[in-house]
């Protein structure tokens, strides 16, 4: 599997912080949403704006219109291998 | 002229089928300065994508400081260029060859006139990034010497700061940087100080891309001719929205982007003094940039006869529509003012400030004064990372930008290492649109 199955752009923001923003394919995005949000723990909607939470103590931001936020990931081959286990692992 | 009963004046602009209509409106209130507006409205009609929908919301665009929306106007000219006028410019002698080359220099000169310059002070390049990076590898390859110094600021684009640090790692020269007062704006005492006879070249820009700063550049090049340095002005921020002369401004550069001034991407200008630039020699050459290169028979070698200038500076085919499609922005701009941009923006500035002072929240960074200020305002809200108050305006159909916006240094400076949510204006933005924009940002209050 490839994570680009879900994941259309990856766009690193820019700052001190290693913060990444995913965009995911709007083809797979319930499944992907639900995929996500099913494996957060410590979930807290906030004021109805996004979902946060945290996977493996990395903190996610679930945005409804298919924007991830992910922040506190040291570089792209570490997303990678973290997304990827996100949809790879059986819920 | 038309009066109507509120006793707004109203005067015709004409409309892209050159037909009259009423477009920039002139508010008397008695006893009170006439303020001269443009109406955002009208403006609206000639841009096609701010009736789309994002995210099931109305469009609000305010990311204009990375690039704008363009009019129907250019949009058409660059299709017509390509549908009737469209072939290679310079040498050819055929006849389509001659248009195309005569919509070129039009431009050219389109573009001198805007900012009071010579058509052959004009040089058409990709942007300003390759604008100052062509000044740094052309002017200052060949002058900058280790012993010495250029002064920058801390408030550039890293388009501004990037060229120079690189240059200075081969030929070795010193790179010092002024700092800003605790308002936001440049340190012009600290930039006299750090000005000393070493001192070639000062570059900054003339509109901060974050703080929205407006950096008096007239009075430091004084200060720079008077230490026999030349000045380099960033234009990229302050061409699209204000007057701009070189001639009073007394530059020896300026550089700024088609893109973000209604034209399309692609088109770049940098504007050299006369003299200056007939001083330079190309870095960057190949066909177009020479008269000649003859082979000499008794020295073994080929000499270069350089082209004039500009010509010199153009190396290869050019971006032709591009630079038509700038003309034709310009042209826009020009029809409603460039006064009226830069008052109409300041209005903007002022009732963002007045409406945002409400929120207990926000932090907004830079100057508080409009009149020294563009229409940028960057900001944080709570502990809210940039990212997340732009990604949730974004579903609502709201562009803005977040990060550091290409100024690294510049964030660290005004305590934002981790960036600013930056909303940037432009001509056919309204009070409305930022109003909703505040509503919003009020319920994100709650949560930051
Ligand atoms: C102040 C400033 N300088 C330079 C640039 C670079 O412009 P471009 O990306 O068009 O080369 C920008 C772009 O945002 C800018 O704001």
């Amino acid at each position: 599997m490839n994570i680009s199955e879900y994941v259309k752009r990856i766009i690193r923001g820019c700052g001190k912080e290693a913060d990444y923003i995913i965009i995911l394919k709007i083809n797979r995005l319930d499944e992907c949403l639900k995929r996500i949000i099913g494996k957060m723990v410590e979930k807290e909607n906030l004021g109805g704006f996004y979902i946060k939470g945290k996977i493996e103590n990395v903190e996610v931001n679930v945005f409804k219109n298919g924007r991830l936020l992910v922040r506190g990931i040291s570089g792209e081959g570490e997303l990678e291998r973290f997304l990827l286990k996100i949809f790879q692992d059986k819920e | 002229m038309r009066i109507n009963n509120t006793g707004i004046k109203c005067f015709p602009f004409p409309n892209r089928n050159g037909n009259k209509r009423f477009n920039i409106v002139k508010m008397e209130f008695k006893f009170e300065e006439k303020v001269e507006m443009l109406d955002p409205m009208e403006i609206r009609r000639d841009f096609p994508i701010l009736k789309k929908t994002i995210n099931g919301h109305k469009l609000i665009y305010f990311d204009n400081a990375a690039t704008t929306q363009k009019p129907l106007s250019v949009i058409r000219v660059i299709a017509k260029f390509y549908m009737e006028e469209y072939a290679n410019v310079h040498r050819g002698v055929h006849t389509l060859s001659q248009i195309a080359s005569e919509r070129y220099e039009e431009a050219r000169e389109e573009v001198a006139r805007f900012i009071n310059a010579e058509r052959e002070e004009i040089i058409f390049l990709r942007n300003a990034s390759e604008a100052l990076n062509m000044i740094a590898y052309t002017w200052g390859l060949r002058e900058l010497k280790p012993e010495d110094e250029i002064l920058t600021t801390l408030m550039e684009h890293h388009s501004n700061i990037t060229p120079w640090i690189n240059l200075s790692e081969i030929l070795k020269f010193k790179i010092k940087y002024v700092g800003l007062t605790e308002n936001g704006t440049l340190n012009l005492k600290e930039l006299e100080e750090k000005m000393t006879d070493k001192t070639r070249i000062v570059t900054l820009t003339h509109m901060s891309n974050v703080i929205g700063t407006i950096n008096p550049v007239k009075e430091i090049a004084k200060i720079a001719h008077e230490n026999n340095a030349l000045i380099i002005v960033d234009g990229a921020q302050s061409v699209p929205h204000m007057p701009i002369d070189v001639k009073k401004m007394d530059c020896d550069f300026l550089a700024f982007s088609g893109h973000k001034m209604l034209g399309p991407t692609g088109i770049g200008v940098l504007y050299v003094k006369k003299d200056v630039l007939e001083e330079m020699k190309p870095t960057i050459s190949g066909g177009g940039t020479i008269k000649n290169v003859r082979w000499m028979e008794s020295e073994e070698t080929c000499k270069i006869d350089w082209a004039k200038i500009p010509e010199r500076f153009e190396a290869g085919t050019p971006n032709i529509a591009g630079a038509i499609g700038l003309a034709e922005a310009i042209r826009y701009l020009r029809k409603i003012g460039m006064e009226n941009v830069r008052k109409y923006e300041e209005e903007l500035l002022k009732y963002t400030f007045k409406e945002m002072d409400q929120l207990d929240k926000i932090k907004i960074y830079g100057p508080r004064d409009p009149e020294i200020r563009g229409g940028i305002v960057s900001f944080n809200i709570g502990k809210l990372n940039p990212h997340q108050t732009a990604l949730i305006l974004d579903q609502y159909g709201i562009a803005v930008r977040s990060g550091v916006h290409c100024a690294e240094p510049l964030h660290q400076k005004i305590g934002a290492e981790n960036g600013s949510v930056r909303a940037s204006y432009y001509i056919y933005n309204t009070k409305d649109e930022i109003e909703r924009m505040i509503q919003i940002l009020k319920k994100i209050e709650e949560i930051a």
